[in-house]
């Protein structure tokens, strides 16, 4: 999940992590610099964890892929209150209906977006996204993931 | 507050949806057609229709028991 830039001093450790609301999770830390775009990067996430679903339920099937085209409507500046509506009603649809836990974190990591990014999504939702939402430098994958 | 629920195997289930077919008082689909239930327990007056939902699922998703406590 992401963490706002006022976290920054916090050590990676649980302890710490819940007092802001975050979770060690994966393990894995990426830092977005001044010129990447954190609906860009939350949506190729999302993406890549659509295609790491086993596919064994219904709920994270189809509800990764389309929560992952919200987010890529929305970082191009194309989705505007509805997408940002149905995003949340399709969070609260796959939050916990899985037999895993995959589906679960993957809503967290969306929730974190729409709290960390909130500014950046206003803007998005208004038509005027990021002059960095190209940038795909963030975040590097096994595989190539497009928005 | 442990009575009888519907538990849905969601591995199981394949949206065939007759579940909120037959029992629309506690089931609804979401947009793939997969049904989001209602968490608390059955009211008595719809126990047996719970049954019958659980009968007629063709992937036997179904079950009605009380809530292992976790």
């Amino acid at each position: 999940m992401w963490v706002g830039p006022e976290h920054f001093g916090t050590p990676y450790a649980s302890i710490p992590l819940r007092t802001i609301g975050a979770v060690a999770g994966v393990g894995v830390i990426v830092v977005l610099g001044e010129t990447s775009c954190g609906l860009t990067e939350t949506a190729r996430i999302v993406r890549y964890l659509a295609g790491q679903s086993a596919g064994q339920c219904g709920p994270c099937l189809h509800g990764l892929p389309s929560i992952a085209s919200d987010l890529a409507q929305l970082a191009r500046g194309l989705g505007g209150d509805q997408t940002v509506a149905r995003l949340g009603r399709r969070l609260g649809e796959v939050n916990g209906r899985g037999a895993c836990r995959h589906p679960d974190g993957a809503v967290n990591l969306v929730r974190s977006a729409l709290a960390v990014f909130a500014t950046d999504i206003a803007a998005h939702r208004r038509g005027e996204p990021c002059p960095y939402w190209r940038n795909l430098t963030g975040l590097r994958f096994p595989g190539p993931i497009g928005l | 507050m442990n009575g009888p629920r519907i538990i849905i195997d969601p591995v199981a289930c394949d949206a065939y949806g007759y579940c909120a077919e037959l029992l629309p008082e506690a089931v609804i689909l979401d947009e793939w057609g997969y049904p989001i239930v209602d968490d608390r327990p059955l009211p008595a007056a719809l126990l047996a229709l719970a049954r019958r939902a659980a009968r007629d699922c063709p992937k036997r998703a179904i079950a009605i028991r009380a809530k292992k406590s976790s």
